[in-house]
């Protein structure tokens, strides 16, 4: 079930503590538990309500326009054609489990968007020891968090969740390398702005289904955290990613009034690429996705498969067969 | 569709699957799982903190093979040393870092500084900082202090903040904000940051030097600006407001001491510390973070959904404030006290007039007396010397946010009328002063003129849109 996926359920508060992730403190964990049972649910109330509709016909469309005129600059360009050590195999695992500790954390979707944006970018300037890499992980995280959540992780604890591997110091500098590499340039426009702005037009535009597009949105969003995890998604702009995002979220709930791709302003053979290899990867995804989902989204969603129950076998199972990987270092 | 696809790609998407799942079976085993208490997140860490140059083990078996491996981690691991070669250059530069950080190199002391990170050619070029002469100290904040600064390069004036770094956290994240967002706004009213400089233990953001600010000004010149001048900094906030919201960024912090003037009259928003882009969900942001004097009630009621119109209702303060010569609602105590002072004026807010304030958090009708609201030229007098300055006053203090004015709305407003067209017409980096006959009064302490005998503007207000 959706429970078991995260939010309120108890696994990290169970943790004994003395091992290598003790819990985190309660202040939290209470965010944690607001945040509802997945990445999705927590802001929608926020986000819909009435000043937030107010500010978005006064500026959204100048939000929009400027977000998007920021998306090259911060565009990654093929992070890893010049890692001596860091494979696509790396990142995908590094992101894999980045994404459950921003949820463990109780972190936005916009935080998580853009420590993996900082992750890329810090790539794409200096080569990466294996060993490492995810203190890079954590350390993008941090910086994220500082620039947009109020309650960033403690360095301490991001340090108990690598099992203390690494230092304070080793942290804090390489947090100074990554500001100074990045030029302090962290302002990414990110695919959880889009996803929101294309969603806040449909809402507002008249005729608009509110319901579809607050349901196309949390299944668009599932789709995005799993592309962010897939070093092929690297070359996607987030504006096609949360258009193609949505598109293809509105055509597995069998929406009656789809988003009209077009506002995205990319040419329809763009999108079908981008939607295709989304779909793709939701079709290989198919047992972790509705995990991220908020309730009822999935059991909507006729070509995945309902949300599993209780332990979900089918995860555990695909889990045991993803062993036979090597990464190739020297 | 998909059946046509490449093989190849499937079998890429395959491997990407296996780890996704992985790490989601990971969250959807723990309840059961006794043994993922622990491991949660740690199996993905093994591997990561020295499992690079290993065949990953299967899920069930790592756990046990994990605990040693941590610990050995723990006693002898350094992530920073590795002998291979190829690592080497990986590691030289974050060995500079280290080296650098620990070493006792002190700011003022290039000498050290230089010493310290000497062999390696890659590492960051922090240590700019010489090429700043320090003057003298302008002012402390919580995380920064300020000082008057020369640039040794070409003798220009700079403000230099100088930001502590905390041993504990790292970079606080005031600095990150300031520095990351600043880099990105260029505009005649907003502060201009020429250059960041990261040393041991501080972080330095070198900004222009702008020689006062709006508190400092207004404390200068007391019981109220000359209303021309006022026109002008209003005018000037506003467009640096209506750029940053635009752009997606809220000030959050707004109040006279944050609004720089320069002596030809510029106003610069200035500490960004606390400024934020809007696009995280509204539940992260802290109520905390306006001063209170400049906070609107809606912030004050413990709403936590607040947008771009969160700045509008400091907007809406300070221009009183210019114009009257005392602050609209100086709060002594507390949030009630604040809430109190405003309802005196605007009267306490009901559901007819404020749609939901009934529901906000700290808003107890029995709490508040009830006034009635009044013109706002009762409270103030001298709003009704200037034409239309009560109106556009009346429409940023506004209690209900929904029915607050935009900065872009503001800009339009009447009031704003006898100023020279072009002044809506400038590129983002011309200042208004750009404009011929667009020139700060001299002020004149008490003095307060009756609008219409003032002919500043010369020919421009001829030519105005009036």
């Amino acid at each position: 079930m959706v429970t078991s996926a995260g939010g309120g359920a108890s696994p990290r508060r169970r943790g004994r503590g003395g091992g290598g992730c003790p819990r985190p403190p309660a202040k939290r964990r209470r965010a944690k538990a607001t945040a509802g049972t997945a990445a999705g649910a927590a802001p929608a109330a926020a986000l819909d309500g009435p000043l937030e509709l107010q500010a978005f016909r006064d500026y959204g469309e100048s939000w929009y326009r400027s977000r998007k005129g920021l998306e090259s600059r911060f565009q990654p360009r093929e992070p890893l054609a010049r890692q001596p050590q860091v494979t696509a195999e790396a990142r995908c695992r590094l992101v894999s489990w980045l994404i459950p500790v921003h949820r463990h954390f109780g972190l936005s979707f916009e935080a998580l968007c853009l420590a993996v944006n900082i992750l890329d970018r810090f790539l794409a300037t200096t080569p990466v020891a294996a060993d490492c890499f995810q203190l890079l992980g954590v350390t993008a995280l941090l910086i994220a968090c500082k620039q947009v959540e109020v309650h960033p992780p403690r360095v301490k604890e991001l340090l108990a969740l690598c099992c203390d591997a690494f230092t304070r110091q080793q942290l804090c500098n390489l947090e100074c390398i990554v500001l100074h590499k990045l030029q302090f340039s962290l302002a990414a426009p990110t695919v959880s702005f889009f996803l929101e702005h294309f969603t806040q037009v449909r809402m507002a535009a008249r005729g608009g289904d509110a319901a579809e597009a607050r349901d196309a949105r949390s299944l668009a969003r599932g789709v995005a955290e799993l592309s962010l995890a897939d070093y092929a998604f690297t070359k996607y702009a987030p504006s096609l990613l949360a258009a193609g995002a949505l598109g293809l979220a509105d055509r597995l709930l069998r929406h009656r009034a789809p988003l009209d791709l077009r506002l995205s302003g990319y040419p329809e053979r763009l999108l079908r690429a981008c939607m295709g290899e989304l779909q793709l990867l939701v079709s290989l995804n198919g047992e972790s996705l509705p995990h991220v989902l908020p309730p009822g989204i999935s059991e909507r969603c006729p070509q995945l498969p309902a949300a599993p129950t209780a332990l979900s076998p089918t995860a555990h199972a695909s889990g045991k067969d993803g062993i036979g990987l090597r990464l190739p270092l020297s | 569709m998909i059946d046509s696809q490449a093989a190849e790609k499937i079998s890429r998407m395959k491997k990407l699957r296996r780890t996704l799942s992985e790490s989601f079976s990971r969250i959807a085993l723990k309840k059961e799982d006794t043994s993922f208490d622990e491991i949660c997140v740690t199996k993905m860490s093994t591997r990561n903190c020295q499992g690079m140059d290993s065949v990953i083990k299967p899920l069930d078996t790592i756990p046990e093979d994990k605990k040693v491996r941590v610990q050995r981690t723990q006693s002898s691991f350094d992530p920073f040393e590795k002998p291979t070669n190829q690592v080497k250059r990986v590691h030289s530069e974050n060995n500079a870092c280290i080296n650098f950080k620990t070493s006792s190199a002190g700011k003022e002391s290039p000498k050290v500084r230089r010493h310290s990170s000497p062999s390696s050619p890659t590492s960051p070029k922090f240590g700019k900082a010489d090429s700043y002469e320090k003057l003298e100290k302008l002012g402390e904040g919580s995380y920064a202090t300020v000082y008057k600064g020369k640039s040794k390069v070409n003798g220009k004036l700079v403000a230099l903040k100088v930001i502590r770094l905390q041993e504990e956290e790292g970079t606080p994240f005031t600095a990150i904000r300031e520095a990351s967002l600043l880099k990105g706004l260029k505009h005649a009213n907003i502060v201009l940051l020429h250059d960041i400089i990261h040393t041991k233990e501080t972080l330095t953001l070198v900004f222009e030097y702008v020689h006062t600010d709006l508190c400092q000004y207004m404390d200068k010149h007391p019981g109220g600006l000359h209303p021309e001048n006022v026109k002008l900094f209003l005018f000037q906030l506003l467009r640096g407001l209506s750029y940053i919201h635009q752009r997606y960024i809220l000030h959050r912090d707004l109040k006279p001491q944050n609004l720089l003037i320069s002596d030809t009259g510029e106003l610069k928003l200035a500490d960004f510390g606390l400024a934020r882009a809007k696009s995280v969900p509204s539940h992260t942001y802290s109520n905390e973070v306006v001063t209170l004097w400049y906070r609107p009630p809606d912030v004050l009621l413990g709403s936590t959904e607040y947008s771009t119109c969160l700045d509008m209702w400091g907007v809406g303060c300070i221009f009183v404030e210019m114009i009257q010569g005392v602050a609209a609602f100086p709060g002594m105590k507390d949030i009630q006290d604040q809430l109190e002072r405003i309802f005196l004026v605007l009267g306490t807010p009901n559901e007819d007039t404020w749609p939901g304030v009934h529901s906000l958090p700290h808003f107890k009708p029995e709490r508040f007396t009830q006034y009635s609201p009044k013109n706002l030229r009762q409270a103030w007098n001298k709003l009704s010397y200037v034409n239309h300055a009560e109106d556009l006053a009346s429409k940023l203090l506004q209690c209900f946010p929904k029915s607050r004015l935009s900065a872009q709305a503001a800009l339009s407003h009447e009031y704003f009328s006898d100023l020279p067209p072009r002044l809506w017409e400038l590129t983002d980096m011309s200042s208004i002063f750009t404009v011929p006959n667009v020139r700060l009064q001299p002020e004149t302490g008490e003095s307060i003129r009756v609008f219409g005998k003032n002919n500043s503007y010369g020919k421009g207000v001829s030519n105005s849109k009036h």
